[in-house]
């Protein structure tokens, strides 16, 4: 490519922090002793790429290594999120890496360098430049999710993931290939251009390989009907990796699938909001209606983050910016409500992982039970919790599309949700206790409950504070 | 186009003989399996370990190992050939290319991967 | 800053109790909190000027720029004496709930505290976004109220109150983001005198949208179903505050979102509307007539006294909208202290059937003195509130349609015999052989609770003009902007 100079390695910074720091834990992996350790090691890496995305460079958009990376404010915005989810998830995962069945290092530097896969997914401005940073992403996911390796469900799981996951990144790539071969670049703008100027009607293929491109990043946001794998590959990782994975993983995704349809395939809106449509519409349906069924929690959370992404998927219908910024701040809020969700999951241990095991948890911990309301208030979108403005947003991009039956349909699924999410209320303040009390959980996991807690109230009362950092591309 | 006649009729040919072969054999030929025709040859006496016997997982890892350190010289090459008009930042580049690399080989060193027993 | 301060104080009472350890300081904060809110919304009842029909002690601050979304508060003669309700019944509630409740005090009366927060934001608020926010607010504290607290079958009948409510709010959800769209601001006001450049299809699909959330909240005829269930099952202050207050909130909805945004809407569905209300109130009665529980008798009593409000709005007649604002307060004070009566019985017996009554007049005289007076007033008797507000819809109802005022007055004639049966078959005749020994008369703490609520009821009945004087000027500017 032209003009990559030595200067462009600053729009990397965040990244190249994050792989530092997991290239350092590589190497030490054998002499850690304790959890700590690797955690300090990996917040730190977190927060420092966290201050160096938004503070590395001048204000203004910057694009690099040949117009291939980019570091506005979209990405930043992400950049920051993912660097939050990165802290959190190993903040949450101090009890499960007890170094016996899971290797301290190794884990701490795979959840680096998916954090660092799903940065470069949103400065990314190429196909094939995300196609990069997805797979990144993706393969630490899959080794992630096994990593518990003498559990079976996490062989399965990760077993099912990675065969769903190869297929559709065989999808995605081919879909990159058709759209290379009728626009003649991967790169975002000039695709624009081409299409702009050619349309559809040029060449069916187009129509195919735009079709595919969506479909493959849908996979990355468990969006229906291509949502196979996250039931099991959550149920089968232990909870904080699915909680990385619920949170982190769709946040790239959006993030990249944000970019996509507003940037590369901007003009040919109208058919690609018919697409988008259907994935919200199905993932709505298919994710509130399953959930009912669910007993174990992780399961549970898994189709709760599938119905999630249908109405993230609501702001990009409309094709604008107001839109792409309405799924910006649904992303921001969710990473934050799931990841809460998750920590009271891992904070209760095994009681934690059924529903059953939530019986009677307010009178025994009336602050985990607290929590536990807050935040599945905030997945059924009440106010004054950040998930009722990340829902206030989206359905408002939803009727200035002029799909107004998407949003009644998307309000229609909210109810339906609700009466799940509202089982685990009524189990925890409404029955008696049927085991012990949950033990004392480490001061780490407090800590992400408590930031969790606190973006979902502060996004509830004022959700100004994250939405005027929600720029689109 | 005409040289390629040839090929295609003799692909054709070769193809058409060898599937009339099997599909006849398959449909006219009379069927009669016992368990013992259908058992796997071994000299007349039973079978007693798979063919292969046990693989060692050592073959794998070497394997894989040298899949990944053979793609990194294969990356090598072209960087090479036009390292002149890359400069510095051309080696910059390489060189963490290379140093990521070269972590991985410490990490799979100290962790024993290249031991043979 | 009144109505802020009236607002969060109570919000401001629950963190306290949640942060402080001890179960009995938690109820003593909670009366604190509760009586220091009245106090503290007296200035707005005293220098209220009931000739102006705007909106005042107007509160406006930025909260959300990038929606055009303000915080904004405001009240007028409508809003403000269920304001008044509201705080009254919170006291009245921690009250009766003193020795009632003994399990997780501290979570109960956070709860209700929440609940009053919720209540007094929904009316005070001035634009439909803080409307909508406490709207659906309520429903959580209500929620855990009925479940947590409430009798046998609460939960059953805490899920279907949160179904059925979340439901219809969010068809209102979609109804103000389609507002929203179209007119890029939320203020009650701004969208009021708006309104003309929506078509009337538009606004039929809006009024079926805000119908929904209203509707259920009433409750109105085919979605009343939660009711019963709910109010049987919940704890006395849960039922105080559902039948008090709650479901005025639906009511006050339609005066203050459907009729001033949505007028030609009014006009298209004024009739299905009527015709579903005076089914409600003969419909109700005869439902009411056959119940054997107390509570489920009291709980249908209130779908058809709703019936009358609904009734009254939509004949979109002066005499007729003020006496249905002035019912819905009436109806608040009289089905709050039926159900504290019920509860205060109910707590000393531990039974709600009515066959296991009879004979309390010579064990309990000032308890059955206060009930009969609550009972008249249910009834309509001349002299207490009821009266008057009946009085008004039913003259209301006769000017738009003979069969309609028919229907109400059938309603009323129901009425009377429902409430008297009641009162007959539980304090006449002899005493019920199950209640020897039990010490039914009422305690200070409790005579206390009934009295400010009896004191009212005679009060709006001999002087309704007290609540009545608020509300001519914004009823005549409300349906100034309906009738065509």
């Amino acid at each position: 490519m032209n003009g990559a100079t030595l200067s462009d390695l600053l729009l990397l910074i965040p990244e190249l922090i994050l792989v530092g720091m997991a290239l350092a834990l590589i190497l030490v992996a054998r002499r850690i002793r304790k959890t700590s350790v690797a955690v300090v090691g990996t917040v730190l890496a977190a927060l420092a790429a966290a201050l160096a995305s938004v503070w590395a460079l001048p204000d203004g958009a910057t694009t690099g290594f040949g117009g291939m990376i980019t570091l506005d404010g979209y990405s930043q915005f992400f950049k920051v999120l993912i660097a939050a989810t990165l802290a959190m998830a190993a903040l949450l995962s101090v009890k499960t890496i007890d170094g016996e069945t899971v290797p301290r290092g190794e884990y701490h530097a795979l959840l680096l360098l998916a954090a660092t896969g799903m940065m470069l997914a949103a400065s990314a401005l190429d196909l094939l430049m995300l196609y990069l940073a997805l797979e990144l992403m993706t393969l630490c996911s899959y080794t992630l999710v096994g990593a518990t390796v003498k559990s079976p469900l996490a062989n399965e799981g990760a077993i099912k993931y990675f065969l769903l996951a190869s297929f559709a990144s065989a999808l995605f790539l081919y879909g990159i290939s058709l759209t290379y071969g009728v626009t003649g670049s991967t790169d975002f703008v000039a695709i624009a251009s081409a299409l702009s100027e050619q349309g559809f009607g040029a060449n069916p293929l187009l129509l195919v390989g735009v079709g595919l491109v969506t479909a493959g990043i849908a996979f990355k946001i468990a969006a229906v009907p291509f949502h196979v794998w996250a039931p099991d590959a959550y149920q089968g990782a232990s909870a904080p990796v699915a909680a990385f994975l619920a949170a982190g993983s769709k946040a790239a995704g959006l993030a990249a699938l944000g970019r996509v349809t507003l940037v590369a395939f901007g003009s040919q809106a109208e058919v690609l909001a018919v697409f988008l449509a259907g994935l919200a519409a199905l993932s709505l349906i298919v994710g509130s209606l399953v959930l009912l069924a669910q007993t174990d929690m992780k399961r549970l959370l898994a189709y709760s983050s599938i119905s999630h992404a249908g109405y993230a998927l609501l702001g990009l219908i409309g094709g604008t910016a107001e839109g792409t910024s309405a799924t910006m701040t649904y992303a921001f809020f969710y990473v934050f409500m799931t990841l809460g969700t998750f920590g009271v999951v891992i904070a209760l241990g095994e009681r934690g992982e059924k529903l059953e095991g939530y019986q009677g948890l307010a009178s025994q911990r009336p602050a985990i039970a607290a929590l536990m309301l807050l935040f599945l208030l905030s997945l059924t979108g009440i106010p004054p919790t950040a998930g009722f403005a990340a829902k206030f947003v989206v359905i408002l991009s939803a009727v200035r599309a002029g799909y107004t039956g998407l949003a009644v349909l998307a309000v229609a699924c909210s109810v339906v949700s609700a009466f799940i999410y509202m089982r685990v209320v009524v189990l925890m303040y409404m029955r008696e206790p049927q085991e012990p009390a949950p033990s004392r959980f480490p001061v780490a996991i407090s800590a992400a409950l408590a930031l969790a807690a606190l973006v979902t109230l502060i996004g509830g009362i004022s959700p100004g504070t994250v939405v005027v950092w929600a720029i689109s591309p | 186009m005409n040289e390629y006649i040839g090929i295609a009729v003799m692909f054709v040919l070769a193809g058409g003989i060898a599937g009339a072969m099997v599909i006849l054999a398959s449909t006219l030929g009379k069927k009669n399996p016992t368990p013992e025709k259908l058992a796997p040859f071994e000299c007349g006496k039973d079978p007693f370990s798979l063919p292969m016997g046990k693989l060692a997982i050592k073959f794998y890892l070497t394997a894989i190992l040298f899949i990944l350190f053979d793609v990194e010289l294969v990356f090598l090459y072209p960087w090479a050939v036009v390292y002149r008009q890359l400069g510095l930042l051309g080696l910059t580049e390489m060189g963490v290319f290379l140093g990521i690399l070269m972590v991985g080989f410490v990490y799979a060193w100290d962790n024993g991967a290249l031991e043979w027993k | 800053m009144t109505l802020t301060a009236t607002t969060f104080l109570p919000l401001a009472g629950a963190v306290l109790i949640l942060v402080v350890g001890r179960e009995q300081l938690a109820r003593w904060i909670a009366l604190a909190t509760t009586v220091a809110t009245l106090a503290v919304s007296a200035p707005l009842y005293v220098n209220f000027d009931k000739a102006s029909s705007a909106l005042q002690f107007v509160e406006t601050r930025d909260w959300i720029p990038s929606w055009n979304i303000t915080y904004g508060m405001g009240v007028d003669g409508i809003s403000l004496p269920f304001i008044f309700l509201s705080s009254l019944l919170s006291v009245l509630c921690i009250g009766a709930s003193w020795s009632a409740v003994q399990t997780r005090v501290r979570e109960f009366y956070a709860a209700l505290l929440i609940a009053e927060t919720a209540m007094i934001g929904l009316f005070a608020a001035s634009n439909l976004f803080l409307f909508y926010i406490f709207w659906e607010l309520m429903i959580v504290p209500l929620f855990l109220l009925i479940g947590g607290w409430g009798g046998p079958g609460r939960v059953y009948a805490a899920v279907k109150f949160l179904l059925f409510t979340l439901a219809g709010s969010v068809l209102m959800l979609v109804g103000m983001v389609a507002l929203y769209h179209t007119f890029g601001t939320l203020d009650f006001r701004a969208l009021a005198a708006a309104e003309p450049s929506l078509e009337p299809r538009q606004q039929a699909w809006l009024f079926a949208a805000f119908l929904a959330a209203f509707a259920v909240k009433v409750p109105m005829f085919p979605v009343h179903t939660w009711l019963p269930d709910a109010h049987t099952e919940a704890p006395t202050a849960g039922s105080v505050i559902l039948a008090g207050i709650l479901l005025k909130m639906g009511a006050y909805g339609f005066l203050r979102v459907s009729l001033p945004i949505l007028p030609a809407a009014v006009q298209i569905f004024v009739w299905p509307m009527l015709v579903v209300s005076a089914v409600a109130i003969v419909w109700g009665a005869y439902v009411t007539l056959v119940q054997t529980d107390v509570k489920r008798l009291i709980a249908f009593s209130s779908v058809s006294h709703m019936g009358f409000v609904t009734l009254g709005i939509f004949t979109l007649n002066q005499s007729a909208v003020e006496g249905a604002v002035l019912q819905m307060i009436n109806h608040g004070i009289i089905s709050a202290a039926l159900f504290l009566s019920v509860g205060m019985i109910y707590e000393r017996t531990h039974t709600r059937e009515i066959k296991d009554y009879g004979g309390l007049a010579k064990s309990a005289p000032v308890y059955c003195t206060l009930l009969a007076l609550f009972c008249l007033a249910a009834a309509g008797f001349p002299g207490l509130n009821s009266f008057v507000g009946e009085f008004l819809i039913v003259s209301g109802a006769f000017k738009t349609h003979v069969w309609l005022g028919i229907m109400a007055v059938w309603g009323v004639a129901l009425g009377t015999t429902y409430v008297v049966w009641l009162f007959y078959r539980m304090v006449m005749g002899e005493l019920n052989p199950g209640l020897e020994g039990l010490k039914l008369e009422l305690n200070a703490r409790e005579v206390a609770t009934l009295a400010p609520l009896a004191l009212l009821a005679l009060c709006l009945g001999l002087y309704p003009e007290l609540i009545l004087s608020y509300l001519h000027a914004p009823v005549a500017q409300l349906l100034a902007g309906v009738t065509p």
